[in-house]
């Protein structure tokens, strides 16, 4: 015959283990996976900056490693993206140990109320690059750091417009934001990163952002904070 | 001994009366009200497993589906969204298990219901979120909502998590095999915590 108490405690140890099990375990994890906290960028970039098509390279060209990062400004993912790894990005390329390469993208259209947010967005930042290329890291960064939530009616032109302003966009910018200069490159950007097998990652059923490639390879598990300093190693 | 078994120890029947009455005295042998609640039991084990295993494998997702219901800080929003998955995972081992499962059962229902409360407060100020229960979450364009039938849902495993609270019994269980049939009190009373 078990007796009952101690069966009953036996029980109430399970229990409580397999919890605490469960909370070290995200303890862990949150501690593993947690970007570091770097401090605020200077708002003039360090390094050179160039602008080809949707694309913004940030960096010296000859250094080693080349990351090419897939975004669209509406996505949430891509925002915390930006807050868990922007700092060290921003580190790396300083350093000369990897150039960004930014592809502006705009799959979130339809997520915003009236859509277009997106590829508003993205044309005003590649509006950023074109007009002081030395301001689009602070811009980029900016645009995720006051992004809009799916669903709201995202930043009105003047809001994008008077972002750029407060860096020392001139305008130029203004007149490049409003009349959305780079829509057509921006869409046509987006069809072709969506039609490319190549940025779908295994297991995933189609492009999303954010999509980060290393040296031309697809990274698969970028929530693993060991991916960028694996990079530049 | 199997007919008394989950009825209410004598002294605690006043707080959960009529419930337990009505289906003592329901005409439906033990053995289907046994199915019932191995059914109920491993049902809510794979809510829980299939949740929490979408949640942890996808933190990043994970994090914006908490943040959406725009109700904690950000450092708060980052350690829910670090522990949710794994408890979720750990409410399902147990519950698979089959290990204290009264108690097990009331704390997956009082998760239940944060989580509902969660969705209705979203709801009521008018945000427009997925409730990213399975994965995905986050803001979403206001037709895109569907808070009735999330609510309905949580509301189903709510019922299997009550059900398990009133009648703790199941095929399969380790509470079973830690001798609750040599101690029907503590069958019913569940853990003396």
């Amino acid at each position: 015959m078990t007796r009952p108490q101690a069966a009953n405690r036996t029980r109430l140890y399970i229990v409580i283990g397999v919890l605490a099990v469960a909370v070290l375990v995200g303890l862990f994890f949150g501690f593993f996976r947690g970007g570091s906290s770097t401090p605020a960028a200077p708002t003039s970039a360090s390094y050179p900056v160039s602008v080809q098509g949707v694309v913004v390279t940030v960096g010296v060209p000859t250094a080693p490693t080349t990351i090419d990062i897939y975004e669209d400004f509406l996505c949430p993912v891509c925002g915390r993206f930006e807050s868990q790894n922007g700092g060290d990005l921003r580190q790396a390329v300083t350093d000369g140990k990897a150039k960004v390469r930014y592809h502006q993208v705009a799959i979130l259209n339809r997520s915003t109320n009236p859509p277009g947010y997106s590829t508003r967005a993205a044309n005003a930042a590649i509006c950023a690059a074109e007009a002081k290329a030395n301001l689009y890291p602070a811009y980029h960064d900016k645009l995720f750091a006051d992004q809009p939530s799916e669903g709201s009616a995202g930043l009105t032109d003047q809001e994008l417009i008077a972002m750029g302003q407060a860096l020392g966009l001139g305008a130029d910018f203004a007149q490049c934001v409003t009349s959305t200069k780079h829509k057509p490159d921006v869409l046509a950007a987006t069809q072709a990163a969506v039609k490319d097998p190549s940025l779908v990652p295994p297991g995933s059923d189609g492009f999303g952002t954010p999509t980060v490639q290393v040296n031309g390879k697809i990274v698969n598990d970028w929530t693993d904070s060991s991916w960028l300093a694996n990079a530049i190693k | 001994m199997t007919a008394s078994r989950w009825q209410p120890a004598e002294g605690s029947s006043r707080g959960r009366t009529t419930l337990l009455t009505v289906l003592a005295h329901l005409p439906v042998s033990q053995r289907w009200l046994d199915l019932g609640g191995t059914v109920a039991r491993f049902g809510l084990a794979a809510v829980f497993g299939a949740s929490g295993g979408i949640k942890a494998a996808d933190p990043y997702q994970t994090y914006v589906a908490v943040k959406a219901y725009d109700i904690m800080p950000a450092s708060a929003v980052e350690l829910m969204a670090t522990m949710q998955p794994w408890f979720e995972l750990a409410l399902g081992l147990l519950l698979l298990l089959g290990v204290g499962l009264r108690v097990v059962s009331v704390i997956s229902a009082l998760l239940l219901l944060i989580f509902m409360a969660g969705v209705i407060q979203a709801w009521a100020r008018g945000l427009s979120i997925d409730c990213g229960c399975f994965g995905g979450g986050g803001n979403v364009v206001p037709k895109a909502t569907s808070y009735v039938t999330e609510l309905l849902r949580d509301t189903g495993f709510e019922t299997l998590a009550a059900w398990l609270i009133i009648r703790p019994i199941s095929w399969l269980s380790l509470d079973g095999w830690l001798g609750r049939a040599q101690a029907p009190d503590l069958a019913e009373g569940g853990l003396q915590t």
